[in-house]
């Protein structure tokens, strides 16, 4: 509905990104049984090798402004395989959702009440989600900031308390597992939180200042 | 423009659809309840410790669960000898084939669930951590209401025993478990070994995981419970007991020692210096030269003279250095001491080789196999440095000093 | 959804409002006042046939030629003014003037003889029957197709007091009342700017209530003023009672329990908000002040803050700030603890809740929902009640609730403390008890369900509510979300008065000269040698 009228600028485009990978960061969990010990180095090697994947979106963005992914492969690839290439990504978006939306609920249904149907999480929290969605990318935009600096906030002072209770020691050893499972890691943490950033390039087109802010956003997150 | 009546009541017809729709979304959250896992307060027994033994006759696991008694536990003690024998606590025991089946059998008793968020402390009895703890340590990992943080300990003889044994100041004897293990640091006797902490020694293929032992003093008419010393385990089996110097020993490697006393012997021989630990700083790094394994211990510590027995003023450059030399020895002593006990019980206490693994990761996978044989062979380098920093209140020994006569 | 629904409800109302209009009496509106008097006298009469309608016909000038009548409400008007300073030059003075002067002419009567101000003619006849029920003296001469209305009204006043609703230890003590003209008199007093504008609406078809904006037009931003103009022009009902009819026809979301129309009883307040660029809207009859546009921090904000030194105001902020989150969430996360997360509670104080609660029949949530109801029972009936009679039942309510419900055992105690400490802190925030109240119980319901997760639920649909929200154009949440940085010198804390240098971006004129004060005023001792005299 109103998601057509809303225009953010890039400071809120930042947070939103920043939200959206604080929130992915938070299921990470997995790639913790592949690489163990060393996932602090996959995460940071995740990073670095999705920066140059992120700098092309930011470059489509810029070379198709005021387009989102829709429109861009429609006019890259022609009408119908276009639309093909737009349903594949939809479908991953979908994916992408749906296992997000999983993951909270199982989170909820191990560690807090076990007794309570999952299907309850899920429906409470896609329901909230779509509250959130009717009210528009500005809305989004605004409630970012809150979440972001919340975020920040409840881990920063998370680190601090616990600061006594860390032993640094435990980075260590470097390069012990073999080196395949690192890769795989590092191929998960590049697409899960890093990558999945594409479908920020379905509200790029929203910025209402030019294109080069977009770029800065992207740089000001890494 | 006037609209016509017949569009105007479809548009209500449509509002009042929509609102009837809110309403109905409303009530069918509340039809929810019933299954979500609301669990009144009332319906809970507060398990604040737990003794796992075996059953003498069966060869089944023997559980004890401290439950809170809620009428008379919030009490304050005066009132307490009110309500029946004026205990808060109640000490339910079932057997089963595993834990989780002995927790579950408990409902029998009680007529609730146990619910075991806030326990403090699992005790295992001593023919329990001979058997061998792997297989008991499972459920308390597992179990989603159990914490991590919950303590462990090992009983000297029966947990049960220790559970039943009624403190004189605090209510509950678990609380007052978790209080003893909680004030470790006055004379790091033994330390503090919670779930996590056993676990995480446990999964190591070297490290021998330590855990502190309970028991039970008798005196006169009362039981009072005791914690000093600690159990060593290797491959989750009981293997020996450390005492409390040899723990000692240990914490000043790992730089655990919070505080604790010091007895020296003052410099003219006539009475002993006794000293504060203040502040331990340890260092300890691993080296491998020529196939030999070398461990550089380095150990500061800083101390304070809190008594002494003797005339002569202590408080003097000279005596200081004596008494710094000599407690040097001492804690070098009590190292040795911890040394010596691993080294006959075969057990890696100290953690050595998870050091190594961290500085000499490629070596680690050769020597990991054969640490057994290995272990006993590790030179150690000790370097102690002492200091003592102050003299609290007095400066002078409370005597008639010869000077001024 | 809700949008289809507000549109429907909208649309119904303008249908409404259009049967209205269409069945609007319009009979004597614009009918001109006739020469003959006699004629005039007899129409009125008619049309007000009241007993108060005082009408007083005399003849007067030189030879008592002109015929005249004077018409007024008997208590509206101050009839010593009229004795005074209309009848009176009428019927002497007049003899004083030159033989030839023409009395029939309104205008010769109103420059030459009426000693008072505030006169107005009148042609309609509508407009001659407006003035009279406001409380004018009118003036009828025979041959005239004019009348003067005269302001002679009185008006029984209270004395200016201190607001029972907004009581400050440090600041002044006066407060609005029921009269909108000494209202803006007030306001004047704190303004003495020839930017002050002063706008007049008459709202009320039967109550004719006069409806003044007040702003400061070199800080307003036009846009709003321009907004309020429209929503006040839209509204037409029968009568304006209160302020609170105006809030609830011009405010932005009807639907939403936060209030985007901010109200006040004290002038420095209002006069601190216009000179930020908001307009105040001042309605006759009431002494509560609207004030447009409203942010959500506002509520947090008290006069006092600015008065008092800005480390104790900064903590008094966070204070309420607290109070707010523990009069909206408080029940709802005790009830949340102690039916689904036993785990979070310390160990000893589990050990006690649990034993204050063995002998409580009701499940945690309806215990919450009964102690709830019975505060907010006591609260409304000590406020309505007298107050000797409402002091009673504070200390039954108290006796009853807080000990004998304990000792019965049908509460628990720690139960009573969470309601103790969830009223009071609902008092600290005035401007959202009322939100505060509703939330409270949705979060309440909300936590009885799904505990934790539902409060969390609760909380983020609420954040999203607040941050869709918008009053005349400035977002709700502004400016902590949408963030700006020089606004956010004055949320949580409140920074000393010489750092605030700026005026709010989001809701005054422009940002070029938006400095209300010199930057760098901040206090600092006298340099040795450059103040020599002292």
């Amino acid at each position: 509905m109103s998601i057509e009228r809303g225009k953010i600028n890039s400071q809120q485009l930042l947070f939103l990104i920043a939200g959206f990978v604080q929130g992915s960061i938070l299921l990470i969990d997995f790639t913790v049984g592949i690489t163990e010990h060393q996932t602090w180095m996959v995460i940071l090697a995740g990073l670095a090798i999705s920066a140059p994947v992120i700098l092309s979106y930011v470059a489509l963005a810029k070379r198709f402004p005021g387009m989102n992914l829709v429109q861009i492969n429609d006019m890259v690839y022609g009408r119908f395989l276009g639309k093909a290439v737009s349903m594949y990504y939809i479908f991953f978006f979908v994916m992408t959702l749906s296992f997000n939306i999983r993951d909270v609920g199982e989170l909820y249904v191990t560690f807090l009440m076990q007794d309570t149907p999952f299907i309850f999480f899920l429906v409470v929290f896609a329901a909230t989600c779509a509250y959130a969605v009717t009210k528009g990318i500005e809305v989004l935009g605004r409630v970012s900031h809150l979440f972001v600096v919340t975020g920040l906030f409840v881990i920063i002072s998370t680190f601090i308390l616990l600061i006594d209770q860390m032993d640094f020691s435990n980075f260590l050893p470097l390069f012990e597992l073999p080196f395949i499972r690192i890769f795989q890691g590092i191929h998960i943490v590049s697409i899960i939180p890093f990558g999945e950033t594409v479908a920020f390039l379905m509200i790029m087109g929203r910025l209402n200042k030019t294109e080069h802010a977009v770029k800065r956003t992207f740089l000001d997150y890494q | 423009m006037i609209p016509n009546k017949g569009s105007e009541a479809s548009l209500i017809k449509k509002i009042t659809s929509s609102i009837m729709i809110f309403i109905l979304c409303f009530f069918m959250l509340f039809a929810l309840t019933g299954c979500l896992g609301a669990r009144e307060i009332n319906d809970l027994e507060i398990v604040i410790g737990m003794g796992v033994d075996k059953d003498e006759d069966t060869g089944n696991i023997l559980l004890t669960a401290q439950v809170v008694k809620k009428d008379t536990a919030g009490r304050t003690s005066g009132d307490a000898s009110g309500g029946g024998d004026g205990k808060a606590f109640w000490n339910v025991s079932s057997t089963g084939d595993s834990i989780f089946d002995a927790v579950r059998q408990v409902t029998h008793k009680t007529g609730n669930r146990l619910f075991i968020s806030h326990n403090q402390a699992v005790i295992f009895g001593n023919d329990i951590a001979q058997e061998g703890l792997q297989e008991y340590i499972d459920f308390f990992l597992r179990a989603h209401e159990m914490r991590p943080t919950a303590l462990i300990l090992v009983a000297e003889d029966r947990a049960s025993d220790i559970l039943d044994a009624k403190p004189e100041t605090e209510k509950f004897p678990a609380m007052n478990i978790a209080k003893l293990v909680d004030t470790y640091g006055f004379t790091s006797h033994f330390y503090e070994v919670n779930m996590k902490d056993f676990a995480s020694c446990l999964m190591s293929p070297t490290t021998a995981p330590l855990v502190p032992l309970v028991s039970i003093v008798k005196e006169k008419d009362c039981m009072d419970i005791y914690v000093s010393g600690m159990v060593a385990f290797k491959k989750g089996k009981m293997i020996g007991k450390l005492n409390h110097d040899e723990v000692r020993g240990l914490l000043w490697v790992l730089g655990k020692v919070k505080s604790g006393v010091l007895i020296v012997p003052s410099p003219d021989e006539q009475g002993k210096a006794v000293l504060e630990i203040v502040r331990v700083k340890s260092k300890v790094t691993p080296e491998i030269k020529d196939g030999s394994i070398v461990m550089h211990i380095k150990i500061k510590e800083e101390s304070s003279l809190s008594e002494q027995t003797t005339a002569e003023n202590l408080a003097t450059d000279k005596a200081f250095e004596k008494i710094q030399e000599a407690t040097a020895e001492v804690i070098r002593q009590e190292i040795m001491a911890a040394i010596d006990k691993s080294r006959e019980l075969n057990a890696d206490i100290f953690g050595f080789g998870e050091m190594l693994h961290k500085k000499y990761s490629s070596k680690w996978k050769t020597l990991k196999d054969n640490w057994d044989e290995i272990y006993p062979t590790i030179e150690l380098d000790i370097d102690v440095e002492t200091k003592i920093i102050k003299t609290d209140l007095l400066k002078k020994p409370v005597s008639q000093s010869e000077e001024e006569k | 959804m809700f949008r289809y629904i507000f549109k429907k409800i909208g649309y119904l109302s303008l249908i409404n409002k259009h049967m209205l209009q269409n069945t609007k009496p319009g009979k004597n509106n614009n009918k001109p006042i006739s020469p003959d008097l006699e004629k005039n006298l007899e129409v009125i009469k008619g049309i007000l046939h009241s007993s108060d309608l005082a009408v007083h016909e005399f003849n007067f000038g030189h030879d008592r030629r002109f015929k005249g009548a004077l018409i007024f409400i008997d208590n509206l008007a101050d009839k010593k003014e009229i004795h005074k300073n209309i009848l009176q030059p009428l019927m002497y003075d007049a003899l004083l003037l030159p033989m030839d002067m023409d009395f029939t002419q309104i205008d010769t009567i109103w420059k030459s003889l009426i000693s008072m101000t505030d006169n107005v003619k009148v042609t309609l006849l509508g407009d001659l029957l407006d003035s009279l029920l406001a409380g004018a003296a009118i003036l009828l001469i025979d041959g005239s197709k004019e009348a003067l209305a005269i302001k002679a009204g009185k008006r029984d006043a209270r004395s200016i007091e201190e607001p029972g609703t907004e009581a400050v230890v440090r600041g002044p003590r006066e407060g609005f009342i029921e009269n909108v003209n000494v209202n803006i008199a007030l306001l004047r007093r704190k303004i003495k700017d020839t930017d002050l504008c002063v706008e007049k609406y008459v709202i009320g078809e039967k109550s004719k209530t006069d409806v003044y904006i007040v702003y400061l037009r070199s800080v307003a931003n036009p846009k709003l003023i321009e907004e309020i103009r429209t929503r006040l022009n839209r509204i037409k009902i029968e009568a304006i009672l209160e302020s609170g009819y105006i809030e609830q026809f011009i405010e932005d979301s009807p639907y939403s329990v936060f209030p985007t129309v901010s109200n006040s009883e004290k002038p420095d307040k209002v006069a601190a908000k216009i000179l930020e660029g908001r307009a105040a809207i001042l309605v006759d009859g009431t002494p509560f002040v609207l004030v447009v546009p409203m942010v959500f921090i506002e509520s947090f904000q008290s006069v006092e803050d600015y008065y008092a030194r800005p480390f104790f105001a900064s903590a008094i902020r966070i204070i309420r700030f607290l109070s707010y989150i523990i009069s909206t969430l408080g029940p709802a996360i005790y009830v949340a603890l102690t039916v689904f997360h036993q785990e979070l509670i310390p160990t000893q104080l589990l050990i006690s809740i649990a034993e204050g609660r063995e002998r409580v029949p009701f499940p945690a949530i309806l215990e919450a929902f009964l102690m709830l109801f019975a505060f907010d029972l006591l609260r409304e009936a000590g406020v309505r009640l007298p107050k000797p009679v409402g002091q009673t039942v504070g200390i039954v309510g108290a006796l009853v609730l807080g000990e004998a419900s304990v000792q019965a055992g049908l509460i628990s105690p720690i139960m009573v403390i969470v309601v103790s400490a969830t009223a009071i802190a609902s008092f600290a925030v005035p401007a959202q008890t009322d939100s505060g109240t509703i939330l409270r119980y949705i979060y309440l319901a909300l936590a009885g369900i799904a505990g934790g997760f539902g409060v969390i639920m609760g909380l983020l649909a609420t954040l999203m509510h607040l941050a869709s929200l918008r009053s005349f154009g400035t977002p709700y949440l502004w400016p902590v979300s949408p963030l700006n940085l020089s606004g956010i010198k004055d949320v949580f804390i409140r920074m000393p008065l010489w750092t605030m240098s700026k005026r709010p971006k989001a809701i005054s004129r422009n940002s070029s000269d938006s400095c209300n004060q010199d930057p760098g005023l901040m206090p600092a001792p006298f340099k040795k040698g450059s103040n020599d005299s002292k």
